[in-house]
This record gives C-alpha cells, structure tokens and sequence, in this order.
C-alpha cells in the first residue's frame, strides 16, 4: 500500500467516521461480552486461587473420635505430601457481642494453615485478645468485649476465657461466604465465628488437624480432585494408625488403672473393717465407763440427797421448837398480861374498896341528914295542915257552886279591878242572884272610896299569916329576920327535897307556887270579895273560910291558889312519906354495904395472893424460854453449817456430774467422728466401686477410634463459590456467539455499503492501473483497523468490567480480598480473530463483487435494485389493506432484502438476549419455591447416624406432636447412577412407605405421580435426562462395595435440586438385600413453632447427626442464586446496546442508500414527519418482525443457556413468565424508537438540492 | 415589475467554512402566466440554483422571490414544504422517480399529496404512456421514464412547472418529444412552464429567454414567435 492508498485510507476513516466507529464498537461489544465473560470465571477461580494459597487453606482436615494430639498431627505431618500440618480446636459457644447475643464458633488459631487475612486491627497476642468475623461483625469496634452466656455448657465455659477483647477483624478461609454453619448449640445455627489463640483454650485433645498439601494445582480442577483423591487413603490410614496406637494406650491404661483401683478399694475396704473393730472396742469402753461412772454420781447424790433430808429434819425439828418456844413466849407473855391486869384489877379493887368504906360513910351521914329532913318536912306539914284543909273544903264548895267558880275563876282572870260587871253578871245563872249581883255592884262603886283602909287591914292579917304559913309569902312589910328565917328554911326544905326529888324522881313546882302566892299576895285588891261572895250567895260560913283563905293567900288567882296549894300540901306530904319510905330503908341499906365491902376486903387479899403465886410462875416460865432461845439459836448455828456441808456436797457433785458428763460428751463425739470417719470411708468406698464399675462398663463400651477425612467439600464457602463462578461460565459459552454473529452481520452491511459507495473510486483506482490487492487492500485494512480496535478495547475492557460487575454482585457474599483480573492471551486471541474474520470477510466479500467487474462497469452508477413486486401484491386480500404508503413501505422492506435479513436478525438475535436474560433469572429466581414450596414440602430433616431413634418416635406421637403437624420416617441413602456421558450421579435413595407424600409432592407437571410398587423406582426427573431414561425403562443404581441393583422406573418426577428416587421398604430390603433400617425423619412443624428453637431441642435424642432447616437451605441458595441478578443485569445492558448498534448502524445505511429517494419525495412536498413516517415505518415494523422471531430463540437460547449451567445437583428449569416476554419486547422497540429519535436529525440535515444534483 | 414569477436583486451565496462562493448576485427577472420560460446559461452560471430557489428546494441569501403574489423568500421550512407540494412541479434530468413504484405509483404518490389532483392514470395516459402504468422504472426507457417524471409533476396540477434539463439525459429525439410534451402541455393548459438547460438553440421554443452568466441575468428577452419544437434543430 502506497502512500496515497493510505491517505485515501485515512479520508475514508475520517469522512466516515460513524461507520468506522460502527465496526469498532459492535466488535468491541462482541469482544467485551465474549472476552469479559470467559475472564470471569477464570478471575474468580484465579482470585480463589490466590486466596487460598495465600492463606493456606487446608487440603485435609482429619477428626478421630478420640481427638487429635500432637501424635497424630506429626505422623501426617510427617508424610512425603504434607507441606504442613495444624490442630485445631473449636468450641461452640453463646456469647454476648456487641452485636448482640448469639452462637458464636470460638477456634484456635492455626499455624501455616488456614491462615486469616486479617482486615483491621492486629492478631490477638495474649490469652484474653481475640479477632472476630470482618463479615458479620461491621459495627463492632476494636477494643469490644466478648463474654459468654451462662447458659453454655460448663465444659464448654471452662475451657474458654472469661471474656475476650476484640483486637481485630478476620476474613477466614474455612468461611469463604457468609454461611456459617451449624452447631449443637443454642439455637442450632452458627452466626458467626472468632479465633483466638490456642493457648488462651484449655483443652486437652485438639478436634481436628488441618493439612496443606505440597501439590500446587489449580483450585477445583480435576487434577487437584485427583491429586486430593489419590492421597485420602494413606493419610486416613496414617491418622487412624496413630489414633488407633491412642486407644490402645488408652484401654491398656484405662484396664491399669482400673486394676490399681481394684486394689486400692480391697486395701480401703479392710481399712474400714478394721476401722469397724475399733469403733466397736471403743464403743464398748465407752459403754462400761459410762456405767460405772453414772453409779458413783448416782451415790453421791444418794448422800446429798440424805444430808438434804436430814437438815430438812433438823429444821423442821428446829421450826418445831421455835413453834413451841413462841408458844410457851405467848403463853408467858399472856400469863404476864393477865398477871399485870390482875395486879392492875387488884389495885382497882383495893381503890374500889377504899372508895366503898368512904361511900358508906357518906351515906350514912346522909341518912342522918335525911332524918332531920323529914323530921322538919313532917313539922312543916303539919303547920300547913289547917290551911289545907281549909282549902279543900273551900273546894269542895266551889265545886258544888259553879257561878261561885266561875265569878272567881273571872275575878281572877281580870286585872286591877277592871271587872267588868256585865260580863260577871252573864256568868250567873240565876237570875235573882244576878239582880242582887248588879244592885251590890253599883252599891260597891259607890263606896269605892273607902278601899285603902280595907287594904290595909288586910294586908295587916296577910303578914301574920305569911309567917305562919312556910314562909313563901313575901310581903313588904314583913319583918327581914323572918322573912331571913323563913327564907333560910325554905331553902333548905327545898333542896333537901329537891336533892331527894332528884334522888327519887318526883317533882313538884314549889318555885311556882311561891311565885304565885308571892305575886298574888303583894297585889291590891280591888274587890270586897266577901261581899262579892256574900252576894253570891254564899253562905257565909264558907264566905268566912274563902275570906280566910284568901286573907292568907291574897286576893288574885283565889281558885288556882287554893288548888296549887292542895296540890303542894299533897305533893309534899307523899314527898315526905316517900321520904320516910326511903329513909326507913337506909340502914338497911347501910348495913349491906358495910358487909359487902368486907368481903371485898377479902376477896382483895386473897386476889393478892393469888398474884403473888403467878409471878412466881412467870418468873420460872421466863427462864424456860431464854432457855429455849438458846438451845434454839445453837440448834440452828449447827444447821447452816450442815447447810453448808450440803452446799458444797452438791457443787462437789455437780462439778463430779459436769466432768462426767464433758467426759461422756467428748467420748460420744470421738465415737460419732469415728462413725461418721467410717461412714464416709463406706460411701466412698461405694462410689469407688460405682466409679470402678462405671470405669470397667466403659472401657468395655469404649468404642474403636474412627477416623473422619474430609477435602475442602466440606466448605460451604469453597463449594458456592465454584458453583457461583460456573454459572458466569455457562453464559459465557453462549452469548458471545451471538454478539460476534450479529457483529458480523453489522460489518458485513457496513463495509458493503462502504464498497457501494466507493464503487467509482475503485473503479476508477483499477482503471488507473492499480491492483485488485492494493485496492482490497484499503478496505481491508479499513476494518481491521477499525474491528481490530474495537476487539482489543472490548477485550480487554471486557475482562476488567465484567468480572468486575458480578464480582462486585458477590461481594456480598464472599469477602475475600479484591478481584484478581484474568487475562488469557488465548482468549484474546480468540476473540481477535473473530473480530478481524468478521469485519474483514465481510469486507472481502463485499469487495470481492466490485473487483471481478471490469473497471468502466464499475464507473457507472449503480443500477439502484429494481423495483419489484412482492409476494404480498399477490395476497390482494392483504395488500388491498395497506394504505397507499403501506404499500410503499411494504414493499421497500421487501425490496433491500439483505437489509431486511440484517435487522431482523440483529433485533430477533438482541431480543434473544433480553429473553434469555429474563428467562434464566425468571427460571433461577424461583427455583427454591418450586423445590421447597412445591416439591419438598417438609420444614426439617433429621438425620440419624444409625437409626432413628425410638423416643423421637414415641415423642413425635406424644409430646410433640403440638409443634409437629406430619411426619415421615424412612431410610435415605447415598447411591450411584451411571450417566450417559460416562460421569456416576449421585442420587439420594428414599425408601420410605407412601406415607412420605404428605411431605414430598412427587409429579409431573401437574400431575400427581402413583407412589412405586414393588421392584419400582421413582427418579427424579434429570437423573433421568442424565442416564437416558424414561418411564418402563431399567435403571441401575451401585451401592456399598460395588453392589448394584436394578430397579424399574415407574416415573420421573419434577426436581430442582439434587438427585432422587424413592422406592418403597418393601423394595429396599429385597433389591438391596438388606434391612431396612430408617435413619431419616422428614417433618412439618406448625406455623408457629420457631424450627431453630426445635431443631436445638430434637438434637438432644439420641443419635441425631444433623438437622436439617429446610428454610435455611432455601436462604441458603436464594442467595446464591441472587447473584444471577448481576448477570441478567449485564446481559440486559449489553443486548441493548446491540441492538442499539445495529439499529442505528442499519438506519443509517438505510438512510444513506435513499438519501436520494427521500430528497425526491421532500421535493415532491412531503413535510418532515411525513418523511419520518417514509422512512422509519420500515424500521418499525422490522423491529417488530426482529422481535416477534427474537422470542422463540430467546425460548431456546434461554433453555440452551440453563441446559449449559452446570451447577452440580442443581437442575435449571425453564420457566419464562409471560411478562418477561413483555418486558423484552418494550425494551427492544424501546431501543428502535430511540434510534429513529437520534436518526431524525440525520434526515434533518438531507439537502433537497445537493442530493438530487447529479449522480457523480 | 410584478409578474407571475418574480425575482427581485436575489443573491446567494454558499458558505463552505471559510469559502463563499457567490452563486447568484442581484438576479431580477419575471415571468408571467402561461409562458414558457428557458433560463439559459452554460454549467455552473447559477441556473440551477436560480430554479433550486424558485422551487423551494433552496433558500436566498438576499432579495426577495414571489410566485402569485405570494413571497416565496420569506417561507420557513414548513411553509416551503407546503409550497413545493401544491404550486411547484419539478422535472429532473435523472428522473428522479421512486424505482421501488410502478409508473402510476409514481404519479400517485405525487397526486395524493394535493386535492385538486389529476387522475394519475389520465395524467400518464396524457404524456402517451397509458400502456406502461404497471411498469417500474428500471422496466422503462430514458425517454418514457422522463415522461413518468413528466406526469409525476403534472398530476399535481402545479403552478409552476419547473424542468432541469429535461433531455439532458436523453437522445436528441426522445429529448425533442419530451420538450413537444412540455410546450404543448403549457399551451394547452395555459401552464407556466420553466425550463433550465444549457442549449442556447432551445430558446427559440420559449416565451420569454432569460440568460444567465456568472451568477446573474446576463440578458432578457421575449419571444415573439416561439418556434414549435418540432422545428428546432441542434
């Protein structure tokens, strides 16, 4: 190529530069989706890879069912292949995190295995430090606590620390994904882990040991496998070696040791026989010296008890005496009163008697003194004898005359003469004497005049008269010396009398008769009474002696004077007989008295005496008592001192009791330590014979050691994570055909229409005479250029950005460092090749046309393809339903045919690829629901390690069966099945009765399948695609050491993942020749029962190996399969650019070819939008064509694609929904009206005049 | 001076970058109903640009165009669009026909554009092709294919029928019976026909002469006798 064809080269680039730029990107599409997708897997297994070899990550890992020691880990660490080996331990725990409480696994930290990445912070560096999970633990700061919950297992507490403090963040290679396993603990499932270092474990075997291997091969590949496969055998043969060498040890010093116990429990035992002698002596001991001792305190008491009562005695005696003694004191001192009262009396008597002789001597002068008395009373009375009887006669006669008494009774009444003579008058009866009356009284007042002299004349005789009487007239002229006398003697009658009135009781008035007469006797009289009386009638005898009586007694009070006088004469004169009476007695009396006092004299001297004796008496009776006292007061000196004695008798005996007693007390316990010594030494001895029977029980129960080896499938992490890669892999075989076919239909229309263009400069090259090479050449090189550019950018952009996007889609789940980026020289050169095979082969065959034509053809225009009827024309029925431009349309489609197969064919090939995208996530997404919402239907599986136990049996009958809604027991086992390739299925073998239908839903399609009779088996559905067979067709299954057995299939059910077949027990025992023996339990639980808290408890029956919680595996590859997402994400993006690429890429060359046809129609008047219509129509319904034959591929390419996914056990089904179907045609017509928005400004810029100038 | 067809002191100047290239300066001429225009000028004069500009199909730099009183300058892209599709009939040296339509759907496609369409059939039966309605182009002569052109600008019933070098492409013959076509048509139907072409001898079979030179009216004239076609000899 000459220097001019390379400028013509760069005008073309340059004049063209959509078109080159076309080329470029859809190779670099191409490219990049081939090349990306082929890098991911690559990348991730490369950044696995480098992952693991990094931090080491084991090879084998080996358990024993006796641990692993040191032993153990140097013997594998000892074979040829071992680059290094590493116990480990690990304890599951509750722990209390700052994230909460939860089952946290607790391993040791293993040297040059299973290194950690370690994310932030530090390692730990003593006992109390720990790193913690990176991936769970994203809040959890450095410096945070973690303790463990109370609620662990002891053994498990006791080997942990207390508490760790978290000094960094790890990414462990055993936990490549966010899965962390089960455990036996808590809740059942593990939420996280951390290391610690070993040293900070107290334990004694180690779990496992880790192993690397020396064998560097590619992770997951088949030489690693077989590498890994071909060195099991030897490094289980030499871990069981030294395990086995363990046991041994282990039972041989078990039995040793068990020996040595025998013979320490028969030396115990006779210890404790002798033990018994003893205890028996000494109790026997006890027993006599108890008695003996108890017997000299009981005598001893005896005495104190005497001694109490003998001083009891004594003291009674004492008390006694001093009873009598105070008896004999009353008596004396009573005899001592009476002596004193006595003595007293006597001297009274002799007072008595004195005073009696001077009584009697007083009475006999009073009788004296009474003679004298009555001698002069007696005179006295017979002195008054006269006037007495004067008086009584007087008396006698006024009772007799009435108006006598009463003029006297009057007269006396009326005071210094003021006599009222009518009232006198009144008081006479009788009426002659009143008339005399009444002359007399005027007659008297007449003469009142001469009354003096009567008066004294009367008073004379008065005075003669008062001497005469007794003297108790007073008048005032009377002599004194007689009236003295008179008086003298008057009162001496008085109070002799008064003295013996007194004496004798009778009383009479004197003082009131003198008063009286001396009243009456001194008063003037006014009244003649002798006349008066005279004129009364009286006779005057008896006026004489009224007259006399009054001249001796006085005038006034006549009546009352006479009777006072009467009266006082008989009063004395019984006064003086009583007198006389008394006095008569009175010697009498004398004489008696005088006799009386003798004998009082008598009575007195022999009183006297008699006192005389008794104070003799008392006097000895005195000496008797102070006798008494004494002997009293010795008697009980001597008792307090017995007292005493007793006292300190009795301490002596409480102190002789205490001692005893304490010495009792000390032997007593010194016996009951011996028994209680004796009696532990028994309960001990029994225990070292439970212990010892326990110890022989178990080391003849003590099972042969079992050696566990285990390759890396264990890990969940490890094992996701290829089946994750494998996925991206499975796209990446298909797609990328697809882009590079539709590539090459892009550069194909490209550069022919870049040919067509160009015809006349080739021709006219040719003509100038340069070479057909030179000329391809151009073009040639033209898309290479441009293809080659895009290949190597989409290459390479391709391999960081995909791996990059669904790496950056896992992340999430596998946290191990950043994405090592894969780049394969073979891979590129692959996709290289392709790119350059499309551009330039299309560009040579186009080319390849114009070159063979002579060089003037070539100059001339290029007949513009005729104008053709098409088929439709033919189908009036249908073209009769056009419009006009309908027609026109219609038949331009049909009219570039290759342009028509080109669009199609890229927007059906894009459609494909939005379909696939929906369809595998559409088939993906779901799968958990169809497996464990449709097909297994049960919440858990338990998985026994021999045999289901019988109490989980009889519990889920009884007391779960609240919690447990249905239920299946059956055996599952492992088989194997031959697939047509040649590769051995494994298959989960299910001999179960039909009752396990309640919890597997076995059909097809629809349509339930009938449970297998005998001799039948039920597969599922792509084991069966796998071994190539149908319903009615045999299939083989080996198991155990190379056994087979063939069984009929009766039905191939729908499955999602994994292999199975179900058989019935009764089958099982007869084609497999053994016992059925059910090892798997499938349950239902209730809705509200929590399956984790379950599943912790059912743990505890016996023999549970695993629990499996079916909505933790559904979780489990839910999110795996959500990394699909990504994927579909990717494909989505990448088809629409394709069909975008293609659709402008076509447009424009559509546009470009007519661009004369659309002048000649915008010149004919077409507006813009009629031109549009012109134009694009076309391109609609081409869409449309491309889309409606993009489903059905779509169909097929997704079926292909998920065919292609191998993920092992895993069996992608097709299931498109409808709307996905939707979806993928919005989004291509989405892109085409796009297109025909970005091309209108394309026929925007078409020049009416410059395009229809001339052909050039 | 107002005509039928006016042009009045039109300039047009094409800029490509930094280049201008004066096409046409200060061009005004008119034309009345019913003539046959020849605009004549040798290659590259302007008449092209001259017609492109009268058809609607370019637009001036300066001056001002009217068609029936209308001012065609002042049109906005719409306006022209409209303008082209019922007052102006174009007539191509290369035809210009749709090759993926038949002769009578090309004239249809031309004749549903505007009302007072004439029946396409009619139209092609009228310029003697009534035999080759169902032909495509690529079936049809140079001369017949003209003639289909011919008929695609008529069924519009135009105002302005406006022809670049119609025989440019034609053999002397066909090129005359096409010109015959022409100048009867506008005889006959009182049809403003213009016509571009480089052959000063045509100008004997037109109305009225315009010449053009370097982008300008160079001279002017009316014919007083037009010659018939038939007559005409170069």
């Amino acid at each position: 190529m000459n220097s001019m064809m390379q400028k013509l080269l760069g005008r073309s680039i340059k004049k063209s530069l959509g078109r080159f730029l076309a080329i470029m990107i859809i190779t670099m599409l191409g490219s990049a989706f081939f090349g990306g997708l082929m890098a991911t897997q690559p990348a991730f297994l490369k950044t696995a890879q480098n992952f693991t070899d990094e931090y080491h990550l084991y090879d084998f890992r080996i358990l024993s069912t006796y641990g692993i020691d040191e032993d153990d880990i140097a013997a594998v660490a000892a074979l040829e292949d071992t680059q290094a080996a590493a116990g480990s331990v690990y304890y599951d725990a509750i722990a209390n995190t700052p994230g909460g409480e939860m089952v946290i696994r607790i391993l040791s930290i293993t040297e040059e295995v299973n290194d950690l990445m370690l994310v932030e912070g530090r390692m730990p560096e003593n006992e109390s430090e720990c790193v913690i999970d990176s991936n769970y633990f994203t809040d959890t700061e450095i410096g945070d606590v973690i303790t463990f919950s109370d609620e662990n297992e002891e053994d498990t507490l006791e080997a942990l620390q207390e508490s760790y403090t978290v000094v960094g963040k790890v990414f462990s290679p055993l936990y490549m994904n966010t899965e962390r396993g089960t455990t036996s603990v808590g809740n059942g499932k593990l939420t996280s882990y951390m290391y610690v270092l070993a040293e900070s474990l107290d334990f004694e075997y180690y779990t496992e040991v880790y192993i690397s291997l020396k064998g560097d091969w590619e992770i997951y590949s088949d030489e690693y496998n077989d590498y890994v496969d071909s060195l099991e055998e030897i490094f289980e043969k030499t871990a069981n070696v030294t395990v086995y060498a363990r046991y041994s040890d282990i039972v041989s010093e078990a039995e040793e040791e068990l020996l040595e116990g025998e013979e320490d429990y028969a030396d115990g035992e006779q210890e404790l026989i002798d033990g018994e002698q003893e205890y028996a002596d000494g109790l026997l001991e006890y027993e006599d010296e108890k008695a003996e001792g108890e017997q000299e305190l009981n005598d001893a008491w005896a005495e104190i008890e005497d001694g109490r009562a003998q001083i009891l005695s004594a003291r009674q005696e004492l008390l006694d005496a001093e009873d009598t003694l105070a008896e004999a004191k009353a008596e004396y001192e009573e005899g001592l009163k009476e002596y004193e009262d006595g003595l007293a009396q006597l001297a009274d008597g002799y007072d008595q008697l004195l005073a009696g002789e001077r009584e009697l001597a007083a009475g006999w002068e009073a009788l004296e003194a009474a003679r004298v008395q009555l001698e002069e009373a007696q005179a006295q009375l017979e002195e008054n004898e006269e006037i007495y009887d004067m008086c009584v006669s007087v008396r006698a006669y006024l009772d007799e005359n009435a108006d006598v008494l009463a003029v006297l009774e009057y007269l006396d009444s009326v005071e210094d003469g003021n006599v009222d003579l009518d009232t006198l008058l009144d008081l006479i009866s009788d009426e002659d004497l009143k008339s005399s009356l009444e002359e007399a009284f005027d007659q008297y007042q007449n003469s009142s005049s001469d009354d003096s002299e009567t008066d004294g004349d009367t008073n004379a005789e008065e005075d003669s008269s008062t001497d005469t009487e007794t003297g108790l007239e007073d008048s005032s002229n009377t002599d004194d010396s007689t009236q003295k006398v008179t008086d003298d003697v008057l009162d001496d009658v008085y109070d002799a009398a008064q003295e013996f009135l007194d004496e004798t009781g009778v009383t009479i008035s004197m003082e009131e008769i003198s008063a009286w007469l001396i009243e009456n006797l001194t008063e003037d009289t006014d009244v003649d009474l002798a006349e008066l009386l005279s004129l009364l009638g009286v006779e005057d005898t008896e006026i004489d002696s009224i007259l006399e009586l009054i001249e001796l007694l006085g005038e006034d009070g006549i009546v009352s004077t006479i009777d006072s006088i009467i009266a006082e004469y008989e009063s004395g004169l019984a006064a003086y007989n009583e007198g006389l009476a008394q006095y008569e007695d009175g010697p009498a009396q004398y004489y008696s008295g005088e006799s009386q006092l003798q004998e009082g004299w008598n009575e007195y001297n022999t009183g006297l005496q008699e006192l005389m004796d008794a104070q003799a008496q008392l006097e000895d009776a005195a000496q008797q008592i102070a006798d008494g006292e004494q002997e009293i007061a010795d008697g009980w000196a001597e008792l307090a001192d017995a007292i005493q004695k007793l006292i300190d008798g009795e301490a002596e005996y409480e102190d002789g009791v205490e001692e005893f007693y304490t010495m009792l007390a000390e032997a007593e316990e010194e016996l009951a330590d011996a028994r209680a010594e004796l009696d532990d030494g028994w309960a001990e001895l029994a225990d070292a014979r439970t212990e010892l029977d326990d110890g022989w029980a178990e080391l003849a129960d003590l099972e042969e050691p079992e050696v566990y080896i285990y390759g890396r499938e264990i890990l969940a992490g490890y094992v996701c994570f290829e089946a994750d890669a494998g996925i991206v892999e499975a796209i990446a075989q298909v797609f990328p055909v697809f882009f590079f076919l539709i590539a090459a239909l892009v550069c194909s229309t490209t550069m022919t229409r870049m040919v067509d263009e160009e015809r006349g400069q080739i021709a006219s090259l040719r003509a100038m005479g340069y070479g057909t090479g030179a000329v391809m050449s151009k073009y040639l090189i033209y898309a290479g250029l441009s293809a080659g550019t895009g290949s190597i950018i989409g290459y390479f952009g391709g391999c960081v950005i995909f791996p990059l996007v669904i790496w950056n889609a896992y992340s999430t789940m596998y946290g191990f460092g950043s994405l090592i980026l894969s780049f394969s020289a073979r891979i590129f050169l692959i996709t290289f090749a392709a790119a350059m095979l499309c551009s330039m082969g299309s560009a040579y065959l186009a080319l390849r046309q114009e070159v063979k034509q002579a060089p003037a053809q070539g100059m001339r225009p290029k007949v513009p393809t005729a104008g053709k009827r098409i088929f439709l024309e033919y189908i009036p029925f249908v073209w009769k339903r056009f419009s006009f431009m309908g027609k026109v349309s219609m038949r331009n489609i049909f009219r570039y045919k290759k342009r028509m197969i080109m669009m199609i064919l890229g927007i059906s090939g894009c459609t494909a690829l939005v379909v696939t995208g929906f369809g595998i996530r559409d088939s993906v997404v779901d799968i958990c629901d169809y497996q464990y919402g449709e097909i297994q239907l049960m919440d858990m599986v338990i998985t026994f390690r021999d045999e289901v136990s019988s109490e989980l049996t009889e519990a889920l009958e009884g007391d779960l069966s609240d919690e447990v809604t249905t239920y299946a027991v059956l055996r599952q086992q492992s088989v194997e099945s031959e697939a047509q390739d040649g590769t051995t299925k494994s298959v989960y073998m299910i001999a179960a009765g039909e009752s396990v239908t309640g919890l597997v839903s076995l059909h097809e399609d629809d349509e339930e399948l009938p449970y297998p009779g005998d001799g039948e088996v039920l597969i599922s559905d792509k084991i069966a695609e796998e071994c190539g067979v149908g319903v009615g067709d045999e299939i083989t299954f080996s198991f155990g050491d190379n056994e087979e057995t063939t069984l009929v299939v009766s039905g191939v059910f729908d499955n999602y993942v994994y292999h199975y077949a179900y058989i019935t027990p009764e089958t099982y025992e007869e084609y497999f020749g053994t016992e059925w023996v059910a090892n798997t339990v499938y349950l239902s639980i209730a809705d509200d029962v929590d399956a984790h808290e379950l599943s912790t408890d059912l743990s505890d029956y016996d023999g549970v190996s695993q629990i499996e919680i079916m909505s933790d595996t559904t979780a489990r590859v839910e999110n795996m399969l959500s990394c699909m997402d990504a994927i579909v994400l990717l494909i989505l993006v990448c088809a629409g650019a394709l069909a975008f690429v293609v659709l402008f890429n076509l447009s424009n060359i559509n546009i470009q070819e007519r661009v004369r046809e659309i002048a000649t129609i915008q010149v004919l008047g077409f507006n813009a939008k009629e031109v549009r219509q012109y134009v694009f129509r076309e391109n609609l319904v081409l869409s449309g064509m491309g889309i409606v034959c993009g489903m059905p591929l779509g169909v097929w390419l997704t079926d292909f694609v998920l065919d292609q996914i191998t993920i092992d056990m895993i069996s992608f089904k097709m299931k498109l929904q409808p709307i996905s179907f939707l979806y993928s045609a919005v989004i291509v017509f989405g892109f085409t009206l796009l297109v025909n928005r970005v091309m209108r400004g394309k026929l925007k810029k078409i020049n009416m005049a410059e395009a229809l100038k001339s052909i050039e | 001076m107002d005509g039928y067809v006016t042009f009045e002191n039109v300039g047009k100047i094409y800029k490509t970058g930094d280049v201008e290239v004066v096409a046409l300066h200060d061009v005004s001429f008119t034309i009345e109903q019913g003539e046959i225009c020849i605009i004549v000028g040798a290659s590259g004069a302007g008449k092209t640009t001259l017609l492109n500009i009268l058809g609607g199909m370019d637009a001036l730099t300066s001056g001002s165009v009217r068609l029936d009183g209308r001012e065609i300058s002042t049109f906005n892209d719409r306006q022209l669009a409209l303008y082209r599709r019922e007052d102006i009939g174009f007539v191509f040296q290369f035809y210009n026909l749709i090759p993926n339509l038949t002769a009578l759907e090309n004239v249809e496609i031309a004749s549903q554009l505007v009302k007072n369409s004439m029946d396409s059939q009619e139209v092609l039966e009228s310029v003697g092709l009534g035999h080759r309605l169902a032909n495509f182009p690529a079936q049809l002569s140079g001369g017949e294919q003209q003639r289909v052109a011919i008929a695609r600008a008529l069924a519009k019933n135009p105002k302005l029928l406006l022809c670049d070098e119609p025989t440019g492409a034609l053999d002397y013959v066909t090129g005359k019976s096409i010109l015959k076509l022409l100048q009867d048509y506008s005889r006959e139907k009182k049809m403003t026909v213009v016509i571009i072409t480089h052959n000063g001898a045509l100008a004997a079979m037109a109305d009225r002469v315009i010449r053009v030179k370097s982008g300008t009216v160079s001279d002017m004239y009316l014919n007083e006798h037009p010659t018939p076609v038939e007559e005409i000899e170069w």
